[in-house]
């Protein structure tokens, strides 16, 4: 069956405005154009359709523009001072972190000069103390940036809970 | 789509300029895309309130997601993707539907949904020509999927396969959709023409 060669120029009309034709179909819906007035009023019609969708005029609000760049302005910083708290939680977590492992070489020595004065065996005694005196410390420091996050508001208490 | 040289160094200055949040960049880019994004979100929607409050919005998430943006491909359809995906989030917050559309469309799709609206259509108070002014009519009666795909094909100059990845549908969707809406248009002015 032939395809109808009116058909297939409205067809390649909308399709050339679409999509891209080759070369050939453009020759063939070119020489069927300079034949067929229906079809060139299609093709008019078609052109001045798309075209209309360029002739709206929508105004931007200036204020509207200042308001957003404004905006962004503020969730920049928002991001960054969100980002220096985290990282100076970290940063005093390391430091903690460290004081606790000196403060556990100090306490080990400590209970090992006490040990002969006292009733306990010198390994059990710096054991004791290491325990007692910087295990609160350790426990604290973890504590730090878990508790710059929920300060910040980005973490609730439910999530930490769960 | 293989951008040229040129556009690859702006995509990579975009995509460098978002991952390390440079304001100035930004402002730029809302200075270049204030408009688009403005028509872009009318001719979605249908209406013109609330889409100052989307425009914001969305340059917002543009920062919040500018680490997902590599640069590689053009930026406008990723910006659009995402004011997309606001006014659609938007839509269904305000409930503000009619189901008109969806017959068309497969399970799958994500089609946009008409918002119901009493207020003069934004296209009659934008019109600037004769065509256009035949034409507002029937942009504002659309189905959105139509009027949306024939602002970003021959306002946005976006490809199909962009479009596409854009509405999330196939591009013989999008090429449907935008044959639909052409036909419409047209004959909305070759009937003006009849009648004058």
């Amino acid at each position: 069956m032939q395809t109808d060669p009116h058909e297939q120029a409205l067809r390649m009309i909308d399709k050339s405005l679409v999509a891209e034709i080759s070369g050939e179909e453009e020759r063939q819906l070119s020489a069927h154009l300079r034949e067929c007035e229906a079809c060139r009023r299609h093709s008019e019609f078609s052109s001045r359709a798309v075209a209309g969708l360029g002739q709206f005029s929508f105004d931007v609000d200036p204020a509207s523009t200042f308001r957003v760049q404004n905006a962004i302005t503020r969730h920049v910083a928002s991001f960054e001072h969100s980002r220096q708290r985290s990282l100076d939680a970290w940063w005093s977590f390391a430091a903690a972190i460290l004081l606790t492992a000196a403060g556990s070489a100090v306490a080990w020595e400590f209970a090992g000069l006490l040990s002969p004065y006292v009733n306990f065996g010198s390994r059990q005694l710096q054991i004791a103390a290491v325990l007692i005196l910087v295990t609160p410390s350790l426990f604290a420091s973890m504590l730090l940036p878990v508790a710059s996050r929920l300060s910040a508001g980005d973490l609730t208490e439910e999530e930490l809970l769960s | 789509m293989i951008l040229p040289a040129t556009a690859d160094t702006d995509t990579q200055r975009i995509a460098t300029g978002l991952r390390q949040r440079n304001v100035a960049l930004l402002h730029e880019l809302v200075e270049l895309y204030q408009h688009r994004l403005l028509r872009y979100l009318i001719y979605f929607l249908g209406r013109r309130d609330h889409v100052d409050d989307l425009i914001q919005e969305t340059w917002l998430r543009v920062i919040e997601r500018g680490s997902h943006y590599d640069g590689r491909s053009r930026f406008e359809p990723w910006l659009f993707t995402i004011a997309r995906n606001l006014a659609m989030d938007h839509v269904r917050k305000h409930k503000m539907f009619s189901l008109a559309s969806t017959a068309r469309e497969t399970e799958n799709e994500a089609s946009p949904i008409q918002l119901v609206s009493s207020a003069s259509s934004p296209f009659e108070l934008a019109a600037r020509t004769q065509d256009a002014q035949r034409i507002a009519a029937s942009l504002q009666a659309l189905e959105p999927a139509c009027r949306e795909a024939l602002l970003l094909r021959f306002q946005e100059e976006l490809s199909l396969h962009e479009i596409a990845a854009i509405v999330s549908a196939p591009i013989t969707t999008v090429s449907s959709r935008i044959y639909r809406g052409l036909e419409t248009l047209r004959k909305q002015l070759e009937g003006a023409s009849h009648a004058n």
